[in-house]
């Protein structure tokens, strides 16, 4: 996220600076605090990356073994490539959530939309953690969904595939990305003006070929930055995987978050947080590359 | 098919369309032949456009049927319908480039890249836009965009270009070009055009015929001649041109004229399609243009009125007259005018009878008052 901002700052600023050249007043403030929150946290993790720790010591020695250590251990990027294959079915399944509801409240529903739209992210004014808790409390052994499943006899013994492993880590996590896909989606499909559907309709156009040719390409910015979005909450998160995902259930976040607290190994925890940071980064480019066309509609 | 079936392209048939209470076009019944530049005209909210989009398609009618070459299209989707519209607003898809924009409705009826190259080559030639192909939306002006809105429309080669005031956006002088190169085209191709605009102006000088629409109702169809010469109703007379309009009483009716007193003068109008009987209050209507000033000729109807008013409009001159409470324009050319006038002076002002149109009284609210 941090990299978005700071792109972004930089990027209107630059243009806001061609056209008056004092304006860069204006972006003092932001960028103080920015400096504080953001870069200063950024380049101390940085510098602790590096450092050398000797036995219950941090030196102030510089070294590559922490990053080294991650190539060496098989764990580490074996949980890595773990997580981007979770993360990567979070953001797919929760645009494949998302993009029904918002497609049907923004463009189809014609009275109640806010009320809908307000519907779908209120799950995010309600604390985190609770949220993950409540979801225990559906897939466990005596949970609502098993106890429903035995009840209508379904199923005899509780489903234990349910909790503690990754799919219950999946579902959890998509069930907190998709307002977060969710609001880039209805953003985009809201914008979309009537008349070039009703074009397409006029040109020869059937309901899914004014889909698949019109409205898809044109809510592509939003599909991107809906994906980026929860991508990256589901890749960096390690409190679901705590909470929900057992032995096998656990990210790569949970091990960087294991060097900073049991560990007690703050520069391995740094460097493996650095390349959480670097993936976040790439990831963050090649959707800002590909979903570039937001002007599209602007004009 | 009969001679008859094949004279009208598309019929509406006592099209009524109902949103919730709103009655947006009320039992609207209109032919249109082959070939025809027809439009439709009205103030804007007089369902115009809503009739426009329920012959494209894109709105169903409550009641009523579609009827389009002989075939009943009423249920037929947009999609199916052999019938384009050209939007007001363009509608550009803005993430395809120009030649993909008029190769969509070809690519629409799985006409290969290759087979449509010629048409689409040959379609942008004919909006004067070849060259343009590469270029999107945002690189074109808004005369460009209009140009291209056009190629797609026509370049599957429909039944019936429909437009919904495609020159609304344009300035002045741009759209008075395309307006030429509008009706160039639809001579050209002998596509059946029906377009809706509330300039009068245009419709006027580019129609075949025209609907006159208001709240809903068609008013008049007829050719331009006849809705200007003849207005059916006080609406179209006020709404297509200036009108002088004069409140008076039927004091003798004839068969073919109307006396009516207007104030303290006497004058003979035309008789209409409107029963008037004698001692009846009715409305008299006159064109400014028709309004002779000191005429040399003997008029059948002439009135002393005070001058008022001088507006000089550039190649004429508005002169705006006032007898009895009523107030009575008329224009005279430039050479036309004696500049001895004086303000607040007497002069002589008359019509001929077939000039004046008599309406009944109650139409009175009929009239569109401007400002």
């Amino acid at each position: 996220m941090s990299i978005a901002t700071k792109e972004k700052l930089k990027k209107s600023s630059n243009t806001y600076r061609e056209r008056k050249p004092r304006s860069y007043i204006m972006g003092i403030p932001i960028s103080i605090w920015l400096f504080i929150i953001v870069i200063i946290p950024v380049v101390f993790m940085f510098i602790m990356s590096f450092k050398l720790k000797s036995g219950y010591e941090i030196t102030n020695i510089l070294t590559f073994k922490n990053y080294l250590d991650f190539f060496k251990k098989p764990t580490y990027w074996k949980i890595l490539l773990r997580s981007f294959r979770m993360a990567f079915t979070v953001s797919i399944t929760a645009i494949l959530a998302s993009y029904p509801l918002a497609y049907f409240i923004s463009r189809k529903l014609k009275k109640f939309r806010n009320l809908f739209y307000m519907m779908i992210i209120t799950p995010l004014w309600v604390s985190y953690l609770i949220r993950i808790i409540a979801w225990r409390t559906i897939l466990g052994n005596k949970g609502l969904l098993n106890s429903l499943l035995i009840n209508i006899g379904i199923t005899k013994e509780p489903l234990e595939f349910l909790l503690y492993n990754q799919v219950s880590v999946v579902i959890a996590l998509t069930y907190i990305a998709i307002p977060f896909v969710f609001i880039p989606l209805y953003t985009s499909l809201e914008k979309i003006p009537d008349n070039l559907i009703n074009a397409a309709r006029d040109l020869g156009a059937n309901e899914f070929n004014t889909f698949i040719s019109v409205i898809l390409p044109l809510s592509a910015p939003g599909l991107f930055t809906g994906f980026m979005l929860s991508f990256i909450v589901a890749l960096g998160d390690y409190i679901i995987p705590q909470q929900l995902g057992g032995t096998g259930g656990i990210m790569f976040g949970n091990i960087v978050w294991s060097q900073f607290g049991t560990a007690s190994n703050w520069p391995q925890g740094s460097a493996l947080g650095f390349i959480l940071f670097f993936i976040a980064a790439v990831v963050l480019a090649l959707t800002q590359k590909f979903g570039s066309r937001e002007g599209i509609l602007a004009e | 098919m009969n001679a008859k079936n094949s004279k009208y392209q598309i019929k509406l048939v006592d099209i009524t369309k109902r949103f919730e209470e709103v009655i947006a076009v009320n039992n609207v019944s209109i032919n249109i032949k082959k070939g025809e530049f027809f439009s439709l005209l009205g103030p804007s909210g007089c369902g115009k456009t809503t009739t426009l989009r329920i012959i494209a398609g894109l709105e169903n009618a409550t009641s009523g049927s579609i009827i389009l070459g002989g075939k009943d299209v009423t249920n037929v989707p947009a999609y199916r319908r052999d019938i384009n519209t050209v939007f007001q607003d363009y509608a550009i898809f803005p993430h395809m480039s120009v030649y993909d924009n008029i190769y969509f409705p070809l690519k629409m009826r799985k006409i290969s890249k290759k087979e449509a190259h010629p048409k689409i080559e040959r379609v942008l030639r004919l909006v004067n836009m070849n060259g343009f192909g590469h270029r999107y939306s945002h690189q074109l002006s808004g005369g460009q965009r209009q140009r291209i809105a056009l190629a797609r429309a026509l370049v599957n080669e429909p039944q019936a270009l429909l437009l919904d005031e495609p020159l609304g956006a344009l300035d002045f002088k741009l759209r008075v070009a395309m307006q030429t190169a509008l009706k160039d085209i639809q001579k050209d191709l002998g596509i059946t055009f029906i377009y809706v605009t509330h300039d009068q102006t245009e419709a006027i000088t580019m129609s075949d015929r025209i609907a006159v629409m208001r709240d809903g109702i068609t008013h008049q169809i007829g050719t331009p001649d006849e809705i200007y010469n003849k207005p059916s109703t006080p609406f179209v007379a006020s709404f297509i041109g200036e009108m002088n309009f004069l409140e008076g009483k039927a004091i003798k009716v004839s068969p073919k004229s109307i006396e009516v007193k207007i104030s303290d003068f006497k004058v003979y109008c035309k008789k209409d399609e409107y029963k008037i009987s004698t001692g009846e209050d009715v409305l008299v209507s006159v064109r400014p243009e028709k309004v002779y000033i000191n005429s040399a000729e003997k008029l059948p109807n002439e009135i002393e009125s005070r001058l008022t008013r001088i507006v000089f409009r550039g190649d004429d001159y508005e002169i705006t007259t006032a007898f009895g409470g009523f107030e009575l324009r008329s224009v005279v050319d430039f050479k036309g005018w004696d500049k001895s006038h004086k303000l607040g002076g007497i002069i002589k002002v008359g019509w001929e009878l077939e000039d004046a149109k008599v309406f009944p009284i109650e139409m009175k609210k009929d009239i569109i008052k401007y400002g």
